[in-house]
């Protein structure tokens, strides 16, 4: 075949990958990206990956029960107004929030969560200037062995 | 079930200025809103829903939860102290339980 | 012609598209090794062992019941009364009761001689909460809680050389190496051999490999995050007994006695470091 038909044959596939995705069957706003916008008054979307905050969660969770969690930033505490945890797949995505003042000395907390199963967790927090960040892990949850 | 006893950690002695870990676990529960499995019945809701933490009677930070907190939930918080005083929380669950515990930290 | 080729290449395109980007093929990416799978599980039981274990509130529990029960008067070996360091040195043989005893048998024959129970009374209040998934606190596991923490830092040291001791010792070996019951299941079919034995992802501790008996008794009783509670070595032993279809294990039997005098026998030199947290 010619240069001409192979370009437009390529061009032709790639507009369908590209599109493929949009072709999902949209179920409208998930559980997760509802208790965000209802808490928080932004979308998912909206709210950016940082990694000046460090979300630190087990890979594996042998006990969806217990899961330990910490979240800590190097943004100064004076600059942070609260701090939010959710997890997307639990019936109820949010967990807890935390509200932090300057008499904390630094961003800092930690705790254990339930999980039904294997999901993501964030950890946002909201800044002073009315802006979000956010950390997110993946915690397998395994059915562990008997005992 | 002694609901709501609490351990409440923080160190005896501090430096002035020095950011200190204060780390608690309360008995609770935790459960959400379920059916027995044996009568079908709605057992309601039964869990922590605010700690408050405070220093010198002073509030420090708020934890709002949920059911999706671990039973017996351990939690931690740091604080940084300039004086000596009493650490303090306060927390409730949504059955009206109402609870509070305190620690002293001296401060050099 | 051109527009079915055209159709036939954009379709495909398509359905590449949405190939890719499912679940399917994300998962076949996400495959670990079994044994980077068993090295996420111990970090996993690291993180769940910072902060401060919810077993400790078993402390004050115990504490309250020893002083209802009147168990200041109870003899562990050190005088009544006397408990700093004396979970440590037992398994121990009582002359007043004739027979070697551990930690929790003897607890049940002071509840009977100093609170007046009798020994179904005993085993009622060993077992108010064994079964129960959660929510359950019993003033038992309180005192075992207690007395334990009490003897924390001591490092373990089991009298083998007394002759009731090594006689006990012997016998719990023999039990732990003795196939039992209808599926021929020991206490060696599990924790035994110099070989690793896993269930999943979980590493089990062999009695033949040197510290490891240390490692799993010394951390008891073991606050279990799926039950909310501390679990005790009887009822450790109750629930291993029942996966391996034994006969029902009674709480305070010499067969636990026996148990726990091997166990601890050959946890001898491991500090006690109560309680341990796990799944």
């Amino acid at each position: 075949m010619d240069r001409r038909k192979f370009l437009a044959l390529s061009a032709v596939a790639f507009a369908g990958l590209s599109i493929a995705p949009a072709l999902r069957p949209a179920f409208g706003a998930t559980k997760l990206e509802e208790e965000i916008q209802k808490r928080l008054g932004v979308q998912l979307l909206q709210i950016k990956e940082s990694a000046d905050i460090k979300l630190t969660a087990p890979t594996i969770a042998e006990s969806g029960a217990n899961v330990p969690i910490t979240v800590e930033s190097t943004i100064p505490v004076d600059k942070v107004e609260k701090l939010y945890i959710f997890v997307d797949k639990n019936p109820s995505p949010w967990i807890a929030d935390v509200s932090l003042s300057p008499m904390n000395g630094q961003v800092y907390f930690s705790t254990r969560i339930k999980m039904g199963e294997t999901s993501n967790v964030r950890a946002i927090l909201k800044l002073k200037d009315g802006s979000y960040v956010m950390a997110t892990k993946e915690v397998k949850v395994t059915a562990g062995g008997c005992g | 079930m002694a609901v709501g006893t609490g351990i409440l950690r923080v160190p005896k002695e501090a430096k002035k200025g020095e950011v200190v870990r204060v780390q608690m676990v309360i008995t609770h529960p935790m459960s959400p809103a379920r059916k027995d499995p044996q009568t079908g019945q709605q057992i309601p809701a039964h869990h922590l829903t605010k700690l408050d933490l405070l220093f010198n009677d002073k509030l420090v930070s708020t934890i709002n939860m949920g059911a999706g907190v671990s039973a017996n939930p351990f939690m931690a918080l740091t604080l940084k102290v300039e004086e000596s005083g009493v650490v303090k929380i306060v927390y409730e669950d949504n059955k009206g339980g109402k609870w509070e515990k305190t620690a002293e930290i001296k401060v050099s | 012609m051109k527009k079915k080729l055209l159709l036939g290449v954009f379709t495909a395109g398509a359905i590449a598209g949405g190939l890719l980007s499912t679940k399917a093929f994300a998962q076949v990416e996400g495959e670990i090794s079994p044994e980077e799978e068993m090295r996420l599980v111990q970090e996993f039981n690291k993180m769940l062992a910072e902060g401060v274990n919810p077993g400790e509130i078993w402390y004050e529990v115990g504490k309250e019941a020893i002083k209802k029960y009147h168990l200041d008067k109870c003899d562990l070996g050190l005088g009544p009364g006397v408990f700093k360091g004396a979970a440590a040195q037992l398994p121990r043989y009582f002359a007043d009761a004739g027979k070697v005893m551990d930690l929790e048998t003897r607890v049940g024959w002071c509840l009977q001689k100093y609170a007046g129970m009798t020994q179904d009374q005993v085993l009622k209040f060993v077992r108010q909460c064994w079964g129960k998934s959660g929510n359950c606190m019993s003033e038992y596991d309180g005192i075992i809680m207690y007395l334990t923490m009490e003897s924390n830092g001591h490092k373990i040291n089991v009298n083998l050389k007394d002759p009731h001791v090594k006689k006990m010792f012997e016998m719990g070996k023999q039990v732990y190496y003795t196939r039992l019951g209808p599926w021929d299941f020991n206490c060696a079919t599990c924790h035994a051999g110099k070989k690793e034995v896993r269930i999943r992802a979980t590493r089990l501790w062999s009695a033949d490999r040197p510290g490891e008996a240390g490692g799993a008794v010394s951390i008891f009783p073991k606050y279990l995050v799926r039950w909310g509670m501390p679990m005790s070595m009887h009822y450790r032993y109750a629930e291993c007994i029942r996966q391996m279809r034994w006969p029902e294990f009674i709480p305070h039997s010499d067969l636990g006695v026996a148990l726990s005098t091997y166990m601890y026998g050959l946890a001898n030199g491991t500090e006690i470091k109560a309680p341990g947290i796990g799944r």
